[in-house]
This record gives C-alpha cells, sequence and structure tokens, in this order.
C-alpha cells in the first residue's frame, strides 16, 4: 500500500518541473512495471517458482527506480531554485544551472576570441616587421640585407603560444557543445532510457551507465565549471586584462620603417620588441586565461564528471569502466 | 541502403544447428542408455532445454532484427526538438528503417566534419598565399629606378603564418573526427553484413557443447549489443544531437562559403591584390571553423566511444546471464 502510495506521488512530480524528462522517467517507470506484472502472470501460467522471485526481486528494483526519479527531482529543483539566486548576483538571471554554466563557458569563448585575435595582430605586426628587408640594384649588381630577420625569433614563440591559445579555445568550444549534449540530450533522453533499462537484469549495466552519464554531465559538470570559473576569478590574473603592446610595422605607403631599418644593424631593435612582447603585461595574463581558464579548468571539470560516473554506475547498476571516455578528455 | 536483409538463410542456419545439437544430444542420450552412464543421460536432458533457450534467444535477436527493418523514422521523430530535416547529406527520410537511418546519421556526421575540413583546408591555402604576398616598391629618387631597383620589401600579410597554424591544429582534429565517422559507417556496414550473422546459429551449436555454454552465451551477448542497442543509440542521437543545429546559419554560411573557395588568379588572393577575400574576412572565418572543429570532434569520436561503453556494459550483463562476462569495451581502442 505504501509503495502504491508513492507511484501516485510520483505521478504527481511527472508534471512539477517545467521541463519533459520527468513524463519520459514515469513513462519508463510504468512500462516497466507492466512488462514486469506481464512476466509475473506469465510465472504463473509456467508453474515457475523461479520466474516468479525473478520478477518479484526485479520489482524492488522498480522501486529503486522510483526513488531514484524522486531524487533526480528534487535535486534539480534544488539546482534550479537554490542555485539560481546564488548565482544571479553574478552570472545574471537564469532559470537553471546548465544555462548559467552555457552562458560562463559562452562568455570565456567570445573572451577568449577576441584575445587571441588581438594577439594575432601583435604577432602579426612583429611578423612584418621581421620579413621587412631591403634591396639595392645597380647596373646589374644587387644588394639584399634583411637587418630585422631577427625578430622572427620571438614571432615563432608568438606562434607556437597562438597555437595552444586555438587548443584552449577549442576545448571550451567543446565543453560548450557539451553542455548543450547534457542539457539537450543527456539528461532528457537518457536518464528515462535508463531508467527503464535498468529495471531488468540483463539491461541494468547498460540503464546504470545511462543514469550515471546523464547524471554527472547534467549536475557535476556544470556545477564544476562554476565553481572552478568561481576560484579561477578570485586568482592573481582572474581579472588581469591583458595589455597588448604597439608594435609599428612598417608602413604600406611613405616608406616609414616602423621599428626596424633593415640596413641599420642595430641590437635595439630586436630588443624592444622582445621587451615590448614580455614586460608589457601581454604574456602573464594571456597564459592565465587561456591555459588555467581555459584548459586547466576544463579539464578539472570533465574529470570530476567522468570520475563520479564511474561511481554512479556501481549505484545505479553495475560498475562500468569509462576510461575510454578519459582517454579521449 | 542496408534494410531489407534477408534472414531466411540465418533462419534455416539456425533450424539446422538445432537439429545437428539435438541428434548430439540425442546420440549421447542413446550412449548414456548403452552404457548406462546416469551422467551423460542427465546431460542429455539438461542440454536439450538449454537447446530451446538459444534458439529462443536467437529467434528473439532475428525478430528484432526484422522488427527494426521494418521500424519507421519517422515514427520517432515526432519526439525530437531536433530539426530532423536539416539532415540532407544523404536526407533521412521518414520512412527510413533503424539500420539505414543510423548509417545516414552517420554519413551526416561524417559531411559536417568534411565540410569543416574542407573550410579549413581553403582558409589555410588563402593564407599561404596570403602570407607570401610581398611588395618591393622602388625607392625614390624615382629616376634611378630606370637604372636598377632599390626597394624595401615588406610583407603585409605575415599574420597569415600564425594563421595557419592554428588551422592546421583543426585540421588535424577535423581528421581525426572524419577519420573516426568512416571507422562507425563500416562498422554499420559489418554488423549488417550477413557474414557475422553466423556468429548466431554457431552459439546454437556452442551452447550445448560441453564446455563451450560460455563461447555461445558470450556470442548471443554481442549479437544483441552490437545488433540491436548499437544501431538504437544512433538512432536516438540522431534525433537529439544534430551537429548542424549547433553551429548558427551565418557560422555554416561562412564554412560552406570557405569551403567552397577556389583560389589562384581569378580567386582569393592574386599578386595584385586580393579578389573576394581580405584578410580580417579569412581570420573571420577561423572562429566557426574552431567551433566546427569542436563539435564534429564531439559528435563523431565522444559520441562512438560513449556508444561502445553503452554496448559493452549492455554485452557484459547479458553475457554474465548466459553465462560469459563479455569484455567489448576494447573496441573504443580503436580510437
Amino acid at each position: 500500500m505504501r509503495k502504491l502510495l508513492l507511484a501516485l506521488a510520483l505521478i504527481s512530480l511527472a508534471f512539477a518541473g517545467p521541463y519533459a524528462w520527468q513524463s519520459l522517467a514515469l513513462l519508463a517507470l510504468f512500462a516497466g512495471l507492466g512488462v514486469l506484472i506481464i512476466f509475473y502472470l506469465l510465472s504463473y501460467v509456467a508453474d515457475s517458482p523461479e520466474m516468479r522471485g525473478m520478477a518479484t526481486s526485479e520489482m524492488y528494483q522498480l522501486f529503486m527506480t522510483g526513488v531514484i526519479i524522486a531524487i533526480f527531482v528534487g535535486v534539480e529543483s534544488f539546482s534550479t531554485a537554490t542555485m539560481a539566486g546564488m548565482l544571479g548576483g553574478a552570472f545574471g538571471a537564469e532559470n537553471s544551472h546548465i544555462n548559467y554554466s552555457i552562458n560562463v563557458t559562452q562568455g570565456m569563448v567570445d573572451y577568449q576570441w577576441g584575445q587571441l585575435k588581438s594577439f594575432s595582430g601583435v604577432v602579426g605586426d612583429m611578423a612584418q616587421v621581421s620579413a621587412y628587408s631591403g634591396q639595392c640594384a645597380f647596373l646589374g649588381f644587387t644588394f639584399g640585407y634583411n637587418g630585422c630577420a631577427s625578430i622572427a625569433v620571438p614571432v615563432t614563440s608568438g606562434i607556437i603560444a597562438a597555437r595552444a591559445m586555438a587548443t584552449s579555445l577549442m576545448v571550451l568550444e567543446s565543453q560548450l557543445a557539451l553542455l548543450y549534449m547534457a542539457r539537450d540530450f543527456f539528461f532528457p533522453i537518457l536518464l528515462p532510457i535508463g531508467l527503464f533499462l535498468r529495471t531488468f537484469h540483463v539491461t541494468r549495466g547498460a540503464g546504470g551507465f545511462l543514469i550515471a552519464i546523464a547524471a554527472a554531465f547534467y549536475f557535476i559538470y556544470p556545477i564544476t565549471i562554476l565553481v572552478t570559473k568561481g576560484v579561477y576569478d578570485q586568482s592573481a590574473y582572474g581579472n588581469v586584462k591583458a595589455a597588448f603592446p604597439s608594435i609599428n610595422a612598417p608602413a604600406d605607403y611613405g616608406y616609414a620603417n616602423g621599428d626596424c631599418d633593415p640596413y641599420e644593424l642595430k641590437y635595439s631593435y630586436t630588443s624592444t620588441i622582445i621587451t615590448e612582447f614580455n614586460d608589457n603585461g601581454l604574456v602573464d595574463p594571456l597564459l592565465s586565461h587561456f591555459f588555467i581558464g581555459g584548459l586547466l579548468t576544463t579539464a578539472i571539470s570533465l574529470l570530476a564528471a567522468l570520475s563520479s560516473v564511474r561511481a554512479l554506475t556501481r549505484i545505479f547498476g553495475t560498475e562500468v569502466d569509462v576510461s575510454a571516455l578519459a582517454r579521449i578528455a | 541502403m542496408v534494410c531489407p536483409i534477408d534472414l531466411s538463410w540465418v533462419y534455416s542456419l539456425s533450424l539446422l544447428a538445432l537439429g545437428v545439437t539435438a541428434i548430439m544430444i540425442g546420440m549421447a542420450y542413446a550412449l548414456g542408455q548403452a552404457l548406462s552412464n546416469p551422467r551423460l543421460n542427465v546431460w542429455a536432458k539438461g542440454e536439450i532445454f538449454q537447446v530451446f533457450i538459444s534458439v529462443f534467444l536467437v529467434l528473439l535477436i532475428l525478430f528484432l532484427n526484422d522488427s527494426f527493418c521494418g521500424f519507421q523514422y519517422s515514427s520517432l521523430s515526432g519526439l525530437s526538438s531536433v530539426e530532423t530535416a536539416s539532415y540532407t547529406s544523404p536526407p533521412i527520410s521518414g520512412n527510413e528503417p533503424v539500420f539505414d537511418a543510423a548509417e545516414k546519421y552517420l554519413m551526416n556526421i561524417g559531411a559536417f566534419a568534411s565540410e569543416s575540413m574542407r573550410a579549413v583546408r581553403s582558409a589555410n591555402g588563402l593564407m599561404e598565399i596570403a602570407s607570401k604576398y610581398s611588395k618591393s616598391p622602388c625607392v625614390p629618387p624615382v629616376g634611378l629606378c630606370l637604372l636598377g631597383q632599390n626597394s624595401l620589401t615588406r610583407r603585409p600579410y605575415s599574420e597569415g603564418t600564425l594563421w595557419m597554424q592554428i588551422g592546421g591544429l583543426a585540421l588535424y582534429t577535423d581528421t581525426v573526427s572524419y577519420l573516426t565517422v568512416l571507422i562507425q559507417i563500416a562498422f554499420i556496414e559489418f554488423i549488417t553484413s550477413k557474414g557475422i550473422m553466423l556468429l548466431l546459429p554457431l552459439a546454437i551449436i556452442f551452447r550445448s557443447l560441453p564446455f563451450m555454454r560460455q563461447l555461445g552465451g558470450g556470442l548471443i551477448a554481442i549479437g544483441v549489443a552490437i545488433f540491436l542497442i548499437y544501431p538504437g543509440l544512433l538512432v536516438v542521437e540522431s534525433l537529439f544531437w544534430n551537429p548542424n543545429s549547433m553551429v548558427t546559419t551565418d557560422e555554416m554560411s561562412s564554412l560552406h562559403s570557405m569551403a567552397s573557395t577556389t583560389w589562384g588568379e581569378s580567386g582569393g588572393f592574386s599578386y595584385y591584390g586580393h579578389y573576394g577575400w581580405s584578410l580580417g574576412d579569412i581570420v573571420g572565418s577561423f572562429g566557426p571553423i574552431l567551433k566546427a572543429s569542436a563539435v564534429a570532434f564531439l559528435s563523431s569520436t565522444f559520441l562512438f566511444a560513449f556508444n561502445i561503453i553503452a554496448i559493452s556494459a549492455a554485452a557484459r550483463e547479458f553475457g554474465r546471464l548466459l553465462g560469459q562476462e563479455v569484455d567489448l569495451s576494447r573496441l573504443a581502442q580503436i580510437l
């Protein structure tokens, strides 16, 4: 009787939230119940006590599935209501933790893309200076001199840095896509499928895995992203903006040399640009924003989610090895 | 076109396997009677029950397999908020069965990765030309230029070198994504090929041979996981995860425009100037390119690993029920 009352309570929960997953989860639960009832009836037809025992024990799993749904409803309500209040001041009005996380990640993507383009402008100006060369030809004799070529050395460093920044940007884009995937696919779809599958002994492993993936990427992953972002913002370089130096490239018209005259052998040309490049508040904030704010925090969030998947599979079904996903991460 | 799959020969082989196994068990029973060996008799009685269980399982798999071929994609597509009409390479029509829909979904992901790959290749080509472009105007006094040129050479688009390196990164990622999709398409072809179906009649025989029941159970578990669960997962993913919907119309337009660019004197940068593209345009196109690379990677590689883990979890549980633990997770090492 108590189980029946709980089932009736769960039906009302199906319409409590703004998302359709609750209805689908309840549908999965009742579909599982229907299959088990048929199985139970068949056990009488076949006069098989083993079959009846199996159906009864699976009923217990169905009850656990109902408890899992109730827990998820509670956790989601908490995350949408409570976290909205906590994070509203910092990240603006939103209706769920995952939308906050999407906004934060999108903001980081936009910011990093802007920084990368500005940085490429600086390195591009340096590349123009380094490629600047002079030729003098008279009556068949030609003299050429690349007096600014040594500036190519910091240009190479800049290109390597830009490549690493692009890696960070791609990782953030992947994070953004993964968040959309968690919001639109993992949680509303895989969770009900997982709940249905875990009702049966044969498919409990796959069901538990799907539930674990849905829970880890819908709750743990976005919340870890918000936490790591908050921690990063409190760090030394969290809010320091990079200062982009003004490198003077040679002018297109008017024969102005810019920051280097190819006919003059002056060490100061190179050293000045390198100093500008290194000491103008450019490299440290950029490295921090891209490597710590982009790569490291993303890696931490992803590893936190994947580590929890394994633990959650143990709770929801049977332990599943997710090392293949971790390797891709 | 995968469906319809003609499985009549598998049914025939399964019946043949049933007959052969029944004869073997019957001979064992007769031998047990002749030798007055009760252990042989008990074994034969136990095995005949197992044969029918094996046949039931195989017939169930084949029935579900047939059902997949008769299943209409449109009956599920109403569940989805994703615009399935945006699948165009090739289109997935409403009357597609599961296997065909799964294969076409993979082809669409492949087309997306290919589009991204072509875009970055064109962008890198344009950047290559731009970064090599140089100007060497004669230094005044102009009159002396008649005797010999004195000039200062500059390369105004040197920045292109940096973007080519970034493009190389995107190209590498796209190539991995594209190859992974091709592997999956080959995998689907392999699953629906007739050869793999031979596992099922073999499973009936193996499950009744002494010491071989676990192998037979393992074969059935593999059959369930890769015949049914893998294509089913792909179809569900196609309904809720369309990579095209992850990029905006403007971004897709930029990708397409860059992918269809030809360069040389008539297009892209020419020696005397640039036609059609400015450096800013090309730099701007790298934003959508990096995004498309990330989405292609996630759609092809991440989801593939996810699917493999899901089917290996299913195969393990089912195999355990039939007496043999099956580990399909090694399939993910294809990546």
